[in-house]
């Protein structure tokens, strides 16, 4: 009996101290391997690739990562092969797609209408808003805890206003004069800018397109003014584009739904696409004419 | 008494519990050990990829502004590599790579003697980490960071940190735990040491206790009361001791009545010699008396009659005292006896019948006076029942001789009576003690006699022991404690 329990106590306390550095070997062993799954190779098709222009409005990745998936559902659902060019400014764009180097561009209704007889552009399709209709509004924003209700009540404020091509920064300077007031206008390249801007108080107000405004809507911004309604931005052609072509692209992206949650895609192509009447840039046209602004 | 320490209780519930406890101990240090390693892994794989993530907005940028010719972003992206590293103390490198692996820029020291696969990389699809220790013994972590847009690839971001210091973390953990458990281990042996010897604390008194108890002295002990299982044992024994007290009290009884039976049949044994011994002296003064009767005047002769008639008076006095003292109830009262008196006296008794059967007896004691300690009654009883068994023994014996010897040996007095008579069967010599044994013709013996001298003699310190060859000679010593 003795003995036994010697021997079970010694081997019991050997074990201990056998498990004891062995778990130490193992705990100090910090290796660790996660992922490394290699690209399966697969086997290219030769597709013929379609470049489609885009301004860099933003910042390079936002752009990428808003634009993106529109062109990788036209990828997986056309037999062509897209992919996204970006440039600094539309005039670049514009050229690009003058001279052939892309064959569709992501144009600003501005630029569109500025350069739609002179270039024979063609609208190919626009996004639509949540009602279904290729339109969209610049806003006026402030903080949301500001006294300002509307427009006119921004006299001798700072205003940040984006890219002096776009709609929303004309329209800001048009409301300007419209309620007779002075301000001072801060310009940045972005609309995501002029709303930071705004939300951080280095401005006091700002004009951006109503769709970025509604992102941040419950993040601090409010909005106290609509422009009339203006034709959503178009993506273009040459007008002597390949009509198959053509006709590929808008059917496939008429039926573009993207999965809001789970992509990064803009905001602005939440409702899907129309193929608008180029009537409704025309109207545009007029308007901006009537209002004293010129392209 | 002596206890086997790991026979006991306390040791087995302490071995059990120390067991139990110190494996419940070991596996929670084990898996608290290694959860906590897995944590700190886990938490520098999320730190590198948020590092990596961070930093990889900035690299995509300038992916981008690189595919579409808008900038040459090698000069940029290698001025904020540097800048980075300066700012992550920790990065050791980093290296940005096109989607098909193809190096970018990198701020690592190439291995020149492996630049071809330095200088590409596996098409990694997904984020991966990994660390390893490298040739110079130090722990890496590195992450390989895809960057894309959408299914768009624009290239792998390559992150290199320090993870040298995460082994020492892990070692700290281990040892902290390590120590606290053992802290925690002696603490619980302790407190189980505690316990147990709190749980058996009560049997262990109740083990002690036992050992006080002598029922050959009739020393008793009064068992406590516990509350525990113990209590139980406790009334048990008490009990016990009662009923055992009782029965010893009944056998002493017995043994008294055995030992006063047995000498009274010694008496009956006696009786026929001792009227004998009486009827002499009667005859003797039966006659003067008669011759007194006969010439009452011859004053000078009845006085001489006279005068043996005294002595015949006196000799029968003194038989008669002698067997009264024999017969007496004896108590176990002890003290110096005389040995020589005692055997004198048991000879005197005995005289008629050993003459009777023509036995000689050779008393060897001489001057000498060997005093013993005990009852004199009671040694003589002993001395009786073995002569009374050699005077059997040497009935058909040619030899009739008991001899009879003592001397004193290591604080004892050693009585020898031996006779040359017809011994005792060997088969028959371990059952010679036994109450009712006898080998005696019914009517002669009580089968009682050694039985009763084997307790006499054990009630004072004394033994008796017999060796014998049948039909040569039986010897029998008696050991008595030595007086002086």
């Amino acid at each position: 009996m003795r003995k036994t329990l010697t021997a079970i106590t010694i081997f019991f306390i050997l074990t201990i101290i056998l498990l004891s550095a062995l778990a130490y070997s193992l705990l100090t062993d910090i290796s660790y391997k996660e992922g490394f799954k290699l690209k399966e190779k697969t086997i290219m098709q030769n597709r013929r690739t379609i470049k489609i222009g885009v301004v860099s409005r933003y910042s390079p990745s936002l752009i990428l990562d808003g634009y993106q998936p529109v062109i990788d559902y036209l990828s997986e659902n056309t037999p062509y092969e897209f992919s996204l060019v970006l440039s600094k400014d539309y005039n670049d764009t514009v050229k690009q797609l003058k001279e052939g180097k892309i064959t569709f561009a992501f144009l600003g209704d501005m630029v569109f209408v500025k350069n739609m007889e002179k270039e024979r552009l063609i609208p190919v399709v626009c996004p639509v808003n949540k009602d279904g209709k290729p339109f969209l509004k610049a806003v006026a924003i402030v903080r949301e805890n500001a006294t300002i209700k509307n427009f006119c009540q921004l006299k001798d404020k700072t205003i940040a206003l984006p890219s002096p091509s776009s709609f929303s920064y004309r329209w800001g300077i048009l409301k300007a004069k419209e309620c007779g007031i002075s301000v001072s206008v801060k310009q940045f390249s972005f609309h995501h800018t002029v709303v930071l801007q705004v939300l951080n108080g280095v401005c006091d107000g700002g004009v951006v397109r109503e769709y970025v405004a509604k992102e941040f809507e419950k993040k601090g911004i409010k909005i106290i003014d609509y422009s009339p309604s203006i034709p959503s931005p178009p993506l273009v052609a040459l007008s002597s584009i390949d009509k198959n072509l053509l006709q590929t692209v808008r059917n496939t992206l008429l039926k573009f739904k993207p999965e809001k949650s789970e992509s990064s895609i803009d905001r602005e192509f939440y409702y899907g696409f129309t193929v608008p009447s180029p009537k409704i840039y025309i109207n545009f046209q007029k308007y901006l004419k009537e209002k004293g602004i010129y392209l | 008494m002596r206890r086997n320490f790991f026979s006991s209780i306390k040791t087995k519930l302490f071995i059990l519990l120390g067991f139990t406890v110190s494996i419940v101990l070991f596996s929670i240090f084990l898996y608290f050990s290694f959860a906590w390693k897995k944590l700190l892994v886990s938490n520098f794989v999320n730190g590198i990829k948020s590092t990596a993530r961070a930093f990889s907005v900035d690299v995509k940028n300038r992916l981008i502004l690189k595919k579409n010719k808008l900038e040459k972003s090698e000069d940029i992206l290698a001025g904020e590599i540097l800048s980075f590293l300066k700012d992550e103390k920790e990065a050791i490198f980093v290296a940005v790579y096109s989607p098909n692996g193809k190096l970018i820029v990198s701020s690592k020291k190439m291995d020149y003697s492996n630049i071809e696969n330095e200088k590409s990389l596996p098409a990694i699809e997904n984020i991966s980490v990994r660390i390893y220790k490298n040739s110079d013994g130090k722990w890496i972590g590195e992450c390989y960071y895809p960057i894309k847009s959408g299914n768009e690839k624009l290239g792998i971001l390559h992150i290199g940190m320090n993870a040298s210091f995460l082994e020492k973390e892990v070692r700290f953990v281990f040892k902290m735990f390590f120590v606290s458990i053992l802290f925690i281990l002696l603490f619980m042996l302790g407190l189980i040491y505690f316990l147990t010897d709190k749980f058996t604390s009560s049997l262990l008194e109740v083990s002690s206790l036992l050992e006080n108890i002598d029922v050959e002295k009739g020393k008793y002990i009064k068992f406590p009361q516990y509350n525990d299982e113990a209590g139980l044992i406790s009334v048990k024994l008490n009990e016990f001791q009662d009923r055992i007290r009782i029965a010893r009290e009944k056998l002493l009884n017995a043994e008294r009545k055995i030992l006063q039976a047995e000498k009274l049949a010694g008496i009956g044994r006696l009786a026929s010699g001792i009227a004998h011994e009486i009827n002499n002296p009667l005859n003797g003064i039966k006659h003067c008396i008669t011759l007194i009767k006969e010439n009452p005047k011859d004053l000078e002769k009845n006085e001489k009659y006279l005068s043996l008639i005294e002595e015949g008076i006196d000799y029968i006095s003194d038989i008669v005292n002698k067997l009264l003292e024999f017969s007496r109830s004896s108590t176990y009262d002890n003290k110096k006896v005389s040995l020589n008196k005692a055997i004198e006296s048991v000879l005197s008794l005995m005289d008629y019948k050993l003459s009777k059967e023509g036995i000689t007896v050779k008393n060897n004691l001489g001057e000498k006076e060997f005093l013993v300690f005990g009852n004199k009654i009671l040694i003589q009883e002993v001395i009786m029942n073995v002569i009374h068994n050699s005077i059997d023994a040497l009935k058909q014996s040619n030899d009739k001789t008991i001899e009879i010897l003592a001397e004193n040996k290591n604080g004892k007095v050693i009585l020898t009576i031996t006779d040359y008579g017809i011994g005792i069967d060997e088969k028959n010599l371990s059952k010679i003690f036994d109450p009712f044994f006898t080998t005696k013709p019914v009517g002669e013996g009580t089968g009682l006699g050694l039985y009763v001298s084997m307790g006499i003699l054990k009630n004072i310190k004394g033994d008796i022991k017999v060796s014998s060859e049948k039909g040569k000679f039986t010897e029998v010593k008696i050991f008595l404690k030595k007086e002086d």
